[in-house]
């Protein structure tokens, strides 16, 4: 903090302190004067604000517990005060061993952390959430499987595909004989095993087998 | 040409229009919705009228037809009888007559809203690129007239075989916009993905279409309603229905064209891809899967619901890790998406009603978010989050509008979203309660992205080293943003003046689909 600002440093002025003051002696005074509005005997003043089980609707009973368990909380209260006073101005050498050592630090550490609940928030959901939203479904999934059997497999498929196809064409004579031999090869065959090879290659049948997995779908439902 | 004689022109523009106006809505029998498909396509034809000199002439006639459009949409809401379930403003004209088909517009409580929103993101558009499109202005500006008459007849025709053909038409200035006036080399690539993806769906969509004109002898959406499909046949249209409107939507292993797009489109193409052309597959979800096939719906209802569930959880936590501010907002969008099929397919008027909702408030937050990264994008040159920071310091008015739409992306009460959301869970939780929860995961992780990058744009230190002149919003700017922001708070305040429109249109839909 700059020095210049140092010397500016004042009381809160009367517009601000004014709010404190009434916000102060609320939260002190507004449980003692509002007692029996709100938990009075018999108080209808929540209404059905606070649900409560059909079984607890009768009141009657939690009016009228003992005395001494009423007092727990104020006496909870105070030992709390006690505790807090012992530890940290009149015991305050014993304390602080107490932190120091292996055990007290673990407790401390955990207590102070808010019982380490960041740590286990962290650990658990945020850096697995993260992790999975890069590592997963961007990097393996998006840009992965996606992106290969999607728009980049394509590219990748017709390129090396018509780079295969382009080697056939070599220039070379005797390649040329070859595939011609081939050709005639395979005419050959078909025209001598016509009446093997002819149940596979008449596409009219193509056709019907079509047809007829139509009608069976289409009259699957109706019959 | 000088500026006050364009000036004065469109004043005297202005002055007349209330008469056309008057005589198309209130004149009887007069095909209001062919007007409104035909302005802009004039307009686009005008503007080639005009040399090529005169580029602030045709800026302001663009300006003025799509403004003009706009305002003659609004008369359709006017003159809208939300108390009836039927078709409204209805034409019908000889297309192939001795095939059975016509040209059939008319609008419901549906389409309404989508016809709006489209004729308003349109001037929108035109303002967008006013300074930072300086190639083929003349051409932009045609390729968004046509858009515009495009989707307004997409929204409303009532022929299954003109919707295909407007579908498809309206690829076409798409695939212009992103291809010429993207923002780098790999945009043709971000252009072919996007029409391919959508294309080969479309081409199942047109045989579905095919089958059905041979079995009922009309693709009349009208008498389609009343004509009863086997479930087997059912299916395989829905099937095929939904190849085209899934890579539309986009639902999960059809949604990788999106983010490419997005970050590859200029602002314009960002706006309509965000605010129109999503809506276009959930929209024909909604008017012709689910009426045309209801047992179909009802089989495969599990099936879209652990897609939208995938897509709300895995598309968040994508956009959680994403450097480039488009692909934020594009991979949102796919989250926000999902709960919109979530309540389109709850199959109730809440959820139904809500999707709608939340497809318009998506329509007016996601195109201002793109705005806003289309400001930055003006002044900087980048979409790199990293670049950015304390940006508060140096644009406050932008990053007041900035947070506004990131508030609404969110869906926090009082914005647009949070209503629709809201809707959507409600009907998704009467069907099913586990798959409301898990939607409204999305809506945590929605606070997680959104909150995460608007913190590392705006707050923070300026990173001069960077980015080292500053330049606020300028009016145009803010003028483009106004109608966003007014429409954001105000569905999100009063949805009952859109909801209103909707509910017997939407019990209509619905019934179709009960028996």
């Amino acid at each position: 903090m700059h020095k210049s600002s140092m010397s500016g440093i004042h009381e809160a002025p009367l517009l601000m302190s004014l709010p404190l003051v009434l916000l102060a002696f609320g939260s002190i005074f507004v449980g003692y004067m509002c007692k029996d509005m709100f938990i009075g005997v018999g108080t209808q003043f929540w209404g059905t604000a606070l649900y409560s089980l059909p079984s607890n609707t009768l009141l009657v009973e939690s009016e009228y517990i003992p005395q001494d368990i009423k007092m727990i909380p104020l006496a909870l209260t105070g030992l709390g005060a006690v505790l807090a006073y012992t530890l940290n101005y009149s015991n305050v050498a014993s304390s602080y061993t107490f932190t120091t050592s292996y055990y007290g630090r673990m407790l401390y550490t955990f207590l102070n952390k808010r019982w380490l609940f960041d740590k286990v928030y962290n650990d658990v959901f945020g850096k697995n959430a993260l992790s999975f939203g890069y590592n997963v479904s961007f990097k393996s999934v998006d840009k992965g499987v996606l992106e290969m059997l999607g728009p980049y497999g394509l590219v990748v498929m017709f390129k090396n595909l018509s780079g295969q196809f382009k080697s056939l064409q070599t220039g070379y004579v005797y390649h040329y004989a070859f595939v011609m031999l081939i050709g005639l090869t395979f005419m050959l065959a078909l025209v001598g095993l016509w009446d093997v090879v002819s149940v596979y290659v008449d596409n009219r049948l193509y056709f019907i087998h079509l047809v007829t997995y139509l009608i069976i779908q289409a009259t699957a439902g109706e019959a | 040409m000088n500026s006050s004689y364009i000036n004065n022109m469109s004043l005297a523009f202005w002055a007349v229009s209330p008469v056309f106006l008057y005589n198309m809505v209130y004149s009887s029998n007069s095909p209001f919705l062919l007007y409104l498909i035909l302005v802009p396509l004039v307009g686009a034809l005008a503007l080639f009228l005009i040399p090529s000199e005169s580029i602030q002439l045709i800026k302001v006639v663009a300006l003025n037809v799509s403004l003009f459009t706009y305002i003659a949409s609004l008369f359709l809401w006017i003159g809208f009888d939300a108390s009836s379930p039927n078709f409204q403003y209805l034409y019908q004209a000889d297309w192939m007559p001795y095939g059975n088909l016509y040209f059939t517009l008319g609008i419901d409580g549906i389409s309404l809203f989508f016809i709006i929103l489209s004729t308003l993101l349109v001037p929108i558009c035109i303002m967008l690129g006013w300074s930072s499109i300086t190639i083929y202005i003349r051409e932009y500006m045609v390729a968004l007239l046509m858009l515009d008459a495009m989707m307004i007849a997409v929204f409303s025709t009532l022929d299954l075989l003109l919707f295909y053909v407007c579908f498809e038409a309206v690829l076409i200035p798409m695939f212009v916009i992103i291809g010429v006036w993207g923002s780098r080399a790999r945009r043709i690539r971000a252009a072919y993905q996007f029409f391919l993806y959508t294309f080969f769906g479309s081409v199942l969509m047109l045989l579905a279409i095919l089958m059905m004109y041979f079995q009922a002898g009309t693709t009349d959406l009208q008498i389609l309603l009343t004509t009863e499909f086997s479930t087997q046949r059912q299916i395989l249209y829905f099937l095929a229905f939904f190849a085209s409107f899934a890579a539309k939507v986009p639902m999960i292993p059809v949604h990788i064209w999106l983010p490419e797009a997005h970050v590859e489109a200029p602002t314009a193409g960002s706006v309509l891809l965000a605010g129109i052309m999503l809506k276009l597959g959930t929209y024909g979800f909604l008017r012709f899967s689910m009426p045309l096939f209801p047992e179909a719906t009802l089989y495969f209802t599990p099936f879209i619901y652990t897609l939208s569930c995938i897509a709300v959880i895995y598309a968040s936590l994508t956009t959680v890790r994403q450097v480039d501010l488009k692909k934020i907002i594009a991979y949102s969008s796919v989250a926000h998406m999902g709960v919109v099929m979530l309540g389109l397919f709850s199959l109730n008027a809440q959820g139904v009603e809500g999707s709608i909702l939340l497809m318009l408030g998506h329509g007016l937050v996601s195109p201002g978010l793109f705005m806003c990264v289309g400001v930055l994008y003006d002044r900087y040159k980048t979409r790199l989050v990293k670049y950015y920071g304390g940006v508060v310091h140096t644009m406050p008015l932008f990053a007041t509008i900035f947070l506004l739409f990131t508030m609404g992306n969110i869906g926090l009460p009082g914005t647009s979203n949070f209503v629709g959301e809201f809707l959507v869970l409600t009907g998704c939780y009467q069907t099913n309660t586990l798959i409301a929860a898990l939607g409204a995961t999305g809506m945590v992780l929605g606070g997680a992205y959104s909150l995460w990058l608007y913190n590392r744009v705006v707050y923070g230190f300026p990173k001069p080293h960077y980015i080292n002149t500053y330049a606020d919003i300028n009016r145009r700017e803010f003028f483009m943003f106004v109608p966003l922001i007014i429409g954001t708070l105000w569905m999100g305040i009063y949805p009952e003046v859109f909801l209103h429109d909707m509910h017997v249109s939407v019990a209509n839909v619905i019934q179709h689909g009960s028996y």
